[in-house]
């Protein structure tokens, strides 16, 4: 039988063996990483397991942060490394991808966010184009400022803040 | 210190969007050879035979629609569309996409006025032949703006270092967005003059510092301070149509309209435009002021727009 003290060196969710671990994410934006990958977990053919983890204190950055684990085979690992540039959309330089292969971390990476965002996020100006006409992809310049992150609407030209971003993921 | 930016950015561009697509000595060029049409409109009146415009008005408008099928028509084109959706399949509920899809087929050149922001961007990905943007939503109305320094450039024989007070509402009237970047662009100073909650939406004034950064512009509160030293008055409407009842309106009316003893106070060489139509922003008795342009300044985008136009086909003369 466990003692408190091993209880207490145990992770609270176990390691995985193979697919990526998603650390470093801002506290409450596991679910809008998972919105942002567009996994597709309702399909029960893929074999995957999803581990959104949220609020867990990191000795190691000294703050609280979310992470997600996904275990999967190579074609999942893929998957997240192209999609990966988008979490940088919400967790900006703090976010860290770890690619996992038999118990192993195979790469390590912090991903940089793209200079176009095509169809990710909605725009909110309700007068946009891309809001009253049905099928028009939206898309995005992101620009970095001292502020952080910015998107400016490629067809009207507002402007969205990483506020405005988040609450605008489509 | 005035600030023009001399460099030629790129090609003259194949659609007509936004302003900030064009370089101030773009711009110059196009004056030029909009002169260049004005004292020569014979030698032009056959350039674009064979051509045909498609001239697609999803809003109401007059002296848009009016002067871009006039400027093809004298340069020898001819012009198809519609003004208004009744009769059209817009009212079935067609897609802007579809709907351009298809007159790109037809003819050689859109004009397109459109109810939403950033429309003719979207459009313009659509379009298999040159898109110019009529008026967007709120957002730009880059062949005004164009026009509208056509006529400062031609009454005041420049525009750099020159100063013009805008005034009325910045925020929903489209002309003032495209003119503030055109402003800055040729190192012109910028005073803006609006009531509350009609101000100029911030992403207009960013736009213009990211083509000047140097740009000098005020807000000022009433339009007696302002007119006193500017070189330009550009006076726009309040939409009644924006304001909660009509007592809010005539409020506001009274405190933003142009009269008689405003002008008096004006520079001799100074000029009031406006990009019409005009309502009570504007006493009657102005209108035969010297200073008052806004009636050349409708004639200079025939000009202005044939000009466009032949840049558009490339034709060089």
């Amino acid at each position: 039988m466990k003692t408190i003290e091993e209880y207490k060196q145990q992770l609270l969710v176990r390691k995985i063996s193979d697919g990526v671990v998603i650390d470093g994410l801002h506290p409450g934006t596991a679910f809008l990483a998972l919105k942002l990958l567009k996994l597709d977990y309702e399909n029960p053919d893929r074999k995957q397991s999803i581990l959104p983890i949220m609020h867990v204190y990191s000795e190691k950055f000294n703050r609280w942060k979310d992470m997600l684990k996904l275990e999967g085979g190579e074609d999942l690992i893929s998957f997240v490394e192209q999609q990966s540039g988008y979490l940088a959309l919400i967790s900006e330089n703090d976010v860290r991808i770890n690619c996992i292969k038999d118990w192993e971390i195979i790469k390590k990476f912090t991903p940089e966010i793209p200079g176009e965002l095509e169809g990710i996020l909605n725009c909110s100006n309700m007068k946009c184009v891309t809001n009253r006409e049905k099928n028009v992809a939206t898309l995005f310049a992101i620009s970095q400022n001292g502020r952080g992150y910015e998107a400016k609407c490629v067809f009207c030209d507002n402007y969205m803040d990483k506020t405005q971003i988040r609450k605008n993921i489509a | 210190m005035c600030w023009v930016q001399i460099e030629t950015k790129r090609e003259f561009p194949k659609n007509v969007i936004r302003f900030q697509d064009y370089s101030a000595e773009q711009l110059l060029k196009l004056f030029d050879l909009a002169e260049t049409i004005r004292n020569n409109r014979e030698s032009y009146a056959h350039v674009l035979d064979g051509k045909v415009m498609e001239s697609l008005f999803y809003e109401a408008s007059t002296r848009t629609r009016l002067s871009s099928e006039s400027a093809m028509l004298r340069l020898g084109g001819r012009v198809t569309g519609f003004s208004g959706t009744e009769g059209t399949s817009v009212k079935k509920g067609e897609s802007l996409e579809d709907t351009i899809r298809m007159a790109s087929s037809y003819g050689d050149v859109i004009v397109l006025r459109h109810m939403d922001d950033g429309s003719a961007e979207w459009a313009s990905r659509c379009s298999k032949v040159p898109l110019i943007n009529g008026g967007d939503g709120e957002n730009q109305h880059p062949t005004q703006g164009m026009l509208d320094l056509y006529t400062v450039w031609r009454e005041l024989g420049d525009i750099s270092g020159k100063s013009a007070v805008l005034a009325g509402d910045l925020k929903y009237g489209r002309t003032t967005h495209s003119l503030v970047v055109g402003l800055g662009m040729f190192g012109a100073r910028a005073v803006l003059v609006s009531p509350e909650n009609f101000e100029m939406p911030e992403k207009y004034i960013r736009m213009t510092l990211e083509q000047n950064p140097s740009f000098d512009f005020v807000k000022a509160g009433s339009l007696e301070d302002a007119v006193k030293e500017t070189d330009v008055l550009y006076m726009t409407r309040i939409q009644r149509e924006r304001l909660p009842d009509e007592s809010e309106y005539n409020k506001i009316k009274s405190r933003y309209e142009f009269r008689e003893e405003h002008a008096e106070m004006m520079k001799d060489r100074a000029i009031i435009m406006h990009p019409l139509p005009k309502v009570d922003e504007i006493a009657y008795r102005v209108n035969k002021d010297h200073r008052a342009k806004y009636y050349d300044q409708a004639e200079n985008g025939v000009f202005m727009r044939m000009a466009m136009l032949c840049k558009i086909f490339g034709v060089e003369k």
